[in-house]
């Protein structure tokens, strides 16, 4: 029968090797529960919801004009810019924002329990009807009962061979900026699995408007 | 037992840990404390009272297990772990279609892109579908095998008449689970190969009342549709294995209950010893047992993801045309014996006495038959009979393969093996660079292509099988001509087949279609009794289409 | 005993490596699966084009060379597939022309799937009462896009100078109009005019039997080879009020590339051509 190895507590080698035996089960089951999870989570192609959704560039809203709606991706596009007089009705410099210039895309879900807002042209703001949320242009929070402004999905700039020009980066709140387009951009791809949440400003109805 | 804190106040933090963790230990394992378990696997004698058959006594999962086999039946023979390894592939199978479940919908419409969802956006979607397929296959042969040695070692005589019967149904819900799997990719293979196997349904006599029902309930429509994939996938992911576990369970237990039987040898005819084990002939369960199961586990998984990474790939057609049938529909390996029959006689004796009377035999054998002796001597009647059903069984496989009696027109036949509809081509397999735009004769050598050179030879070997010689000098076998009764040549035979061409002429042509896609088409010309004959058959083949694997 | 733990071991640690070189290899698998997945989409299209497709847009979809079931040569009614403006770009320029809001792979599978009611294109698909099922319209699809990977055709070389065309008819070379029939069908005029001589023929745009006097004196002002240069060129330029199946659409359906496929002598055979075609209904 086996010998005893050297151990201070009297192992036998065919102890030894059960452990073995029994730390590289350990190692395995960990390794397959990762292959598992990989193997289970959900994959989203070009076009689908969670993936990424590539546009031409003439879906672009002028500056400051009311965004475009695209459903199927469940975000709006916006083109903002809040050091200008034009459309100062929807996008105005205020307090603690800083400047806020280039495109960016907005889920279309409040961030307060999850309805979908909309665009109200007439106030020219996003209003949710369910706890009357309210957001400006860009996203930030206008109104409680929103815990924070809307959330970004990354939004990249393509040239005509869809090269990445330029991407969203993240700014100070912990939310995608807005991207400046390179003046060779020529689609947008937007990817929906890469989304982060908006950042905590103070409600702007806490300031008067700047609209002269 | 003393609360936790008392013993911290009696001997310390550190002890007391200690302690309960062991307490945890002994209550998880229904009787074994930490130092049982380290003598176990140090392969010491248990302490008495022996702990090691607590676990059976009062646990769960251990209940069912015998806390000690004979030591006789412990090793490969008599029983090749046969049963075990039937068992194991059961429920390889179980974990495996479950993971497979979370990406498929039992839909017509959505369940053959479901299956090229699993295969081109699921990371180890592949591998996981091969290791579902081929443990299937696995397990239909191992459960058969597992058939075979119980009767070749006569274990299934007194008293465990019912645990063959029992064996017998699970022979049954695996068969019967393997082909409700087949259908649920959705493709030809599938499509065709259920309907043919279930059309016998439809003649139940009589047809207008009992066949025409017992087909609807079947296929849930008068043919396969989104009704029938349903009924076959209700089946499939849940009565099936629902009822197999149940069986697994009563014949296991009627297994242990009358212990496991002994090599013929070992007893005295006419006696059944396996219950009364000497202390001297035990294997006894914690560790020896466990560690063999363990052991052949790893095994077992690691041959079969090796299989199936590298040896076994499940097979995909096109999409299920309920409209066209492709030539040389095939039933699976392990039902082909009854496609051979179907070929043989009519389809209402063949489902409806036939196989019932032969299933209801194998049922019945262990009641009605009347030799007491288990011994290999005493048997020959019996084991002969069986190879000569084996060797039957193998015959019909045969005769359920398109080899036998689904010839197809000659020039049909060698298109079917160079470039069939479904399934495995030459041709196509060829890499896309070597398929050089030209014309190309069998048996032509291209310079510098190896691929093309051997696909070309293939196509030779085909003509040979199916043409022969009338005039011209070719090495090919001469015709011999079959007359009618009228005295004139109605077809020619070769040495291969009865129906071959005469001095048929093929060409290979390969051009290009678009730009990363060229078209093959394969003609033969031949002289017919009727005058000269032309067809040719007609493929695709883009760049990416990656055949080679296939 | 302790040999089968060392044989488990040496197993599990087997399985083990062997899983992660799978997953390894895992993501270029799944690309070139993808791939062989589109590519015998396109294969299986390739099938479905030539038995039902063909006969119309022609077998390399150039909408020239077409046969009929009997082998026999027929003139091809339906418009070329394999065809810069249509597959080049997203959008693409025909897209543009027509303003389709989606895809161009949803342009082309729409039209297989649902025809084009008032034309000769029928319905594909059985959801519209057509032989072809959902998946069988996504080959043709891909077999007719795939036309639209080809680098010749919407790569940087296979940019199509378009001939700089003069203002007025006059400055194109002498027409030959026995040219003309040749021409009509090779560029799929007959799809939507009709045949010539067959009065009642044209299914789309107007019956061109009679152009040849009726371009005289359609718009006051301009000569009869000035209306019918313009109206090859830019088909807005003058949208007829009758069309065989109700009003012609506005802006109108058909084809605005001429200008790219047709050469000058081209331009200027038609034009003859159709001043011959005089016969009153």
């Amino acid at each position: 029968m086996a010998e005893a190895t050297v151990s201070a507590d009297g192992l036998t080698r065919r102890e030894f090797l059960y452990y073995i035996w029994g730390a590289s089960i350990a190692v395995l089951t960990l390794e397959f529960t990762g292959l598992l999870i990989w193997f289970m989570l959900p994959r989203f192609r070009e076009g689908e919801f969670g993936g990424t959704f590539t546009l031409g560039m003439d879906v672009m809203p002028e500056v400051n004009e009311p965004p475009f709606n695209f459903p199927d991706g469940r975000f709006w596009l916006v083109n903002v810019n809040n050091s200008i007089e034009i459309g100062c009705e929807r996008m105005w410099m205020a307090p603690g924002d800083g400047d806020i210039l280039g495109a960016a895309a907005i889920y279309k879900v409040c961030t307060h329990l999850g309805c979908i807002y909309a665009w109200v042209d007439a106030n020219n703001r996003f209003e949710c009807p369910c706890h009357g949320s309210k957001y400006r242009l860009d996203g930030r929070r206008i109104e409680a009962p929103a815990p924070r402004n809307l959330d970004r999905f990354k939004l990249l700039a393509l040239d005509e061979n869809e090269n990445v020009l330029a991407e969203s980066e993240i700014g100070n709140d912990g939310s995608y900026e807005t991207l400046q387009l390179p003046p060779n951009t020529a689609f947008l791809q937007i990817d929906t699995g890469d989304r982060k949440d908006g950042g905590s400003q103070a409600l702007l109805s806490n300031f008067p408007k700047n609209c002269p | 037992m003393a609360t936790f804190y008392e013993q911290v106040r009696e001997m310390g933090v550190k002890q007391a840990t200690i302690a309960k963790a062991d307490e945890i230990v002994e209550r998880v394992t229904a009787g074994l404390n930490t130092n049982d378990i380290r003598s176990a696997l140090k392969g010491d004698e248990p302490r008495r009272p022996n702990p090691r058959l607590r676990p059976h006594a009062d646990g769960f999962w251990f209940h069912i297990r015998p806390s000690f086999y004979h030591t006789e039946v412990t090793h490969i023979y008599p029983t090749f772990r046969l049963g075990w390894l039937s068992t194991f592939m059961f429920v390889w199978e179980t974990i495996t279609g479950i993971f497979l479940m979370i990406f498929y919908t039992p839909r017509p419409g959505t369940a053959y892109s479901d299956i090229w969802n699993i295969l081109t956006n699921v990371p180890l979607g592949a591998l996981m579908r091969d290791l579902h397929r081929l443990g299937a296959e696995v397990m239909v042969l191992v459960v058969a095998l597992h058939m075979l040695r119980t009767f070749i070692t006569g274990s299934y005589k007194v008293p465990r008449q019912f645990t063959w019967l029992t064996g017998m149904l699970l022979l049954v819900l695996t068969l019967v689970l393997s082909f409700s799997g087949y259908l649920l990719p959705w493709d030809q293979l599938a499509y065709w190969a259920v309907t043919v196997a279930v059309s016998a349904a439809e003649a139940a006599p009589p047809a207008e009342i009992v066949g025409k029902n017992i087909n609807l309930l079947v296929r849930g429509a008068p043919t396969f549709g989104p009704g029938g994939l349903l009924r076959w996938y209700l089946l499939h992911v849940l009565v099936l294995p629902l009822l197999t576990g149940i069986f697994i369970f009563v014949h296991y237990y009627k297994v242990v209950l009358h212990g496991h039987s002994l090599p013929p040898g070992r007893e005295q005819i006419g006696e059944d010893t396996a219950k009364r084990v000497p202390k001297t002939e035990r294997t006894y369960f914690t560790p020896d047992i466990i560690t063999s199961e363990l052991m052949w586990t790893a095994l077992a998984s690691l041959l079969l993801v090796v299989g199936s990474l590298w040896f076994y790939s499940a097979p995909l057609e096109s999409q299920a045309n309920p409209l066209v049938t492709p030539l040389h529909v095939v039933a699976p390996w392990y039902l082909a014996w009854s496609q051979g029959w179907l070929k043989l006689a009519d389809k209402v004796f063949i489902a409806f006495i036939f196989i019932p009377a032969l299933a209801v035999a194998f049922f019945v054998m262990p009641y009605i038959e009347v030799g007491k002796s288990r011994r290999y001597a005493d048997r020959r009647v019996g084991l002969s009979v069986a190879m000569l059903f084996i060797a039957f069984m193998l015959i019909s496989n045969w005769m359920g393969s398109p080899e036998y009696r689904v010839e197809s027109s000659p020039d049909q036949e060698v298109f079917q093996e160079l470039l069939p509809q479904e399934g495995h081509s030459v041709i196509l397999s060829v890499p896309y660079e070597d398929l050089e735009i030209g014309t190309f004769e069998p048996g032509q050598e291209v310079a510098g292509n190896p691929a093309l050179t051997d696909a070309l030879r293939e196509f030779e070997a085909a003509m040979n099988r199916h043409s022969c010689n009338l005039e011209s000098d070719q090495w090919r076998d001469d015709c011999k001509p079959i007359t009618g009764n009228d005295g004139t040549v109605t077809q020619y035979a070769n040495n291969f087949t009865k129906d071959a061409m005469p001095d048929a002429e093929a060409v290979l042509i390969v051009e290009p279609e678009q730009h990363d896609m060229k078209r093959i088409t394969l003609q033969i010309q031949s002289e017919s009794p009727e005058g000269p004959v032309s067809t040719n058959t007609l493929a695709f083949r883009h760049l990416d289409a990656g055949y080679e694997e296939d | 005993m302790q040999i089968k733990v060392v044989i488990g071991t040496i197993a599990f640690m087997l399985v083990m490596v062997i899983l992660g070189v799978a997953a390894l290899f895992e993501p270029a698998r799944l690309g070139e699966t993808t791939d062989a997945f589109v590519g015998r989409q396109v294969e299986k299209g390739a099938v479905l084009f030539h038995e039902n497709c063909a006969e119309c847009h022609g077998a390399e979809g150039k909408a020239i060379d077409c046969v009929d079931f009997a082998g026999e040569e027929k003139s091809c009614v339906g418009l070329p597939l394999n065809h810069a403006p249509l597959l080049c770009g997203e959008p693409s320029q025909r897209l543009q022309q027509v303003g389709w809001q989606s895809s161009k792979a949803n342009y082309v599978s729409q039209t297989v799937a649902a025809g084009r009611p008032g034309t000769l294109m029928p319905t594909w698909s059985q959801d519209f009462g057509g032989p072809m099922e959902d998946y069988q319209v996504d080959q043709v699809t891909a077999f007719v896009l795939n036309w639209g990977e080809d680098p010749e055709l919407c790569g940087e070389e296979a940019i199509v100078e378009a001939v700089d065309w003069p203002d007025s008819w006059e400055d194109l070379p002498q027409g030959d109009a026995a040219n003309g029939p040749g021409l009509y069908q090779i560029n799929g005029c007959a799809g939507c005019h009709g045949d010539p001589d067959n009065p009642g023929s044209a299914a789309v745009g107007p019956h061109l039997g009679n152009i040849g006097n009726v371009a005289a004196t359609r718009v006051p002002g301009i000569s009869a080879e000035q209306y019918i240069y313009e109206s090859i060129l830019n088909p807005n330029a003058f949208i007829v009020p009758e069309c065989p199946s109700g009003p012609c659409a506005e802006p109108s359906v058909m084809r605005a590339d001429y200008g790219f496929v047709l050469s000058e002598q081209d331009m200027a055979d038609l034009i003859a051509y159709y001043l011959t075609l005089t016969s009153a209904p």
